[in-house]
């Protein structure tokens, strides 16, 4: 646990590190590990107060920072299937791109309803 | 690039001005046919104009949201004039900022009527109309951040908005068991200068910068911003997504 919230941590201050050399605006996406987001789950719960710190901190000089939870890969959820890689890649596009340049500390749930109920 | 909603009919309330005129114009670029529902027929008319001035297929549908006969009525025109239905963007609201001990039952049932109600009445059209349509389909309700946190002098825009998230968790659950399947997912927008707010604290270019300053990413939100994230959550670029809450709000929310 403690070592995925290390990686966590310092992935996004290197990837920061790296945007402020480049472009010095840019954005980070964290794709959670696919696990029940309601159940109290310490990765899950750390990662999602690191990425709003991370985004509170680091909105003023234009970087963004969200968050992707993936649904099962495994298991047939309210939507009839498993989620999919391809519906994890969208979302990431999503939160990379230009077309979200105002969100920041978002949570996007990928999950067919899972956590819904 | 194939367009995200090629051909698809897509309903947009309260799509004269702000938010739901751009997202109209968004979905339309992508191929959608619009209806464009709203109070203001020159408003809406100008609306049909410009997406059919740019090649896209629309039409205007007097509307107001918390009617029942005016619900059959769009729907009717809808799948007449521009074929069967696949998406609805519940957009329509109304806000006000308001003491609580000043706000009157009138102004309650008022708000009520358009932010709960009419999306009410748009999810149960919409599923009626998808199901009809024999294809999977989509409706995104939108909400506030103000569906997720409170904020002082805004308790009965609060509570409408907070109905409407939940509104559309259970609207999820029954749409992920019909078939054809609807996804229903919520928008939460933060601050954006729209009519919606400078109709109530005025339209002063000090106003805009103060929410701006205010925000983590110190900007203010602009409809453009919101159409993008509704294309999101209506097309299949979230065919896996539904029940799902999408915050766009600079990251005020964050804090």
């Amino acid at each position: 646990m403690g070592a995925t919230l290390k990686a966590a941590f310092f992935s996004l201050q290197e990837g920061v590190e790296a945007i402020r050399g480049a472009s010095g605006h840019g954005a980070v996406v964290f794709v959670a590990p696919s696990s029940p987001l309601r159940s109290f789950d310490a990765i899950q719960s750390g990662l999602r107060l690191l990425a709003r710190a991370a985004a509170l901190e680091l909105g003023p000089e234009g970087i963004r920072v969200n968050t992707v939870f993936p649904g099962p890969t495994a298991e047939v959820t309210r939507l009839g299937r498993p989620c999919e890689a391809s519906d994890v890649a969208k979302a990431v596009l999503f939160a990379a791109s230009d077309r979200s340049s105002f969100m920041t500390g978002a949570e996007l749930i990928v999950d067919g309803g899972r956590m819904v109920a | 690039m194939t367009r995200r909603l090629a051909d698809r009919v897509v309903i947009v309330t309260g799509a004269t001005k702000g938010i739901g005129r751009e997202t109209a114009k968004r979905l339309a670029q992508e191929g959608a046919r619009v209806a464009c529902t709203g109070r203001s027929a020159a408003d809406g008319e100008s609306v049909a104009a410009e997406i059919a001035a740019e090649g896209g297929r629309a039409i205007f549908v007097r509307h107001d949201v918390a009617s029942v006969a005016d619900w059959r009525d769009v729907i009717a025109r809808a799948e007449s004039e521009l074929g069967a239905v696949y998406g609805v963007v519940n957009n329509a609201g109304g806000f006000f900022v308001k003491p609580l001990g000043e706000t009157s039952e009138a102004e309650f049932d008022g708000i009520f009527d358009v932010n709960v109600l009419g999306a009410f009445l748009g999810v149960k059209a919409g599923f009626e109309a998808i199901a009809r349509s024999g294809a999977d389909g989509s409706i995104v309700n939108v909400s506030s951040l103000m569906g997720l946190v409170g904020y002082p002098g805004a308790t009965a825009y609060c509570a409408t908005k907070g109905a409407l998230t939940g509104l559309t968790k259970s609207a999820a659950l029954e749409g992920a068991q019909r078939t054809p399947r609807v996804r229903v997912n919520s928008l939460h927008p933060g601050v954006i200068w729209t009519q919606m707010i400078t109709g109530q604290f005025g339209d002063d270019p000090a106003l805009s910068d103060a929410f701006a300053a205010d925000t983590p990413l110190r900007m203010i939100g602009l409809p453009e911003h919101m159409a993008e994230a509704i294309l999101y959550l209506i097309s299949d670029e979230s065919a896996f997504v539904t029940g799902a809450e999408l915050t766009v709000d600079g990251g005020r929310g964050a804090d």
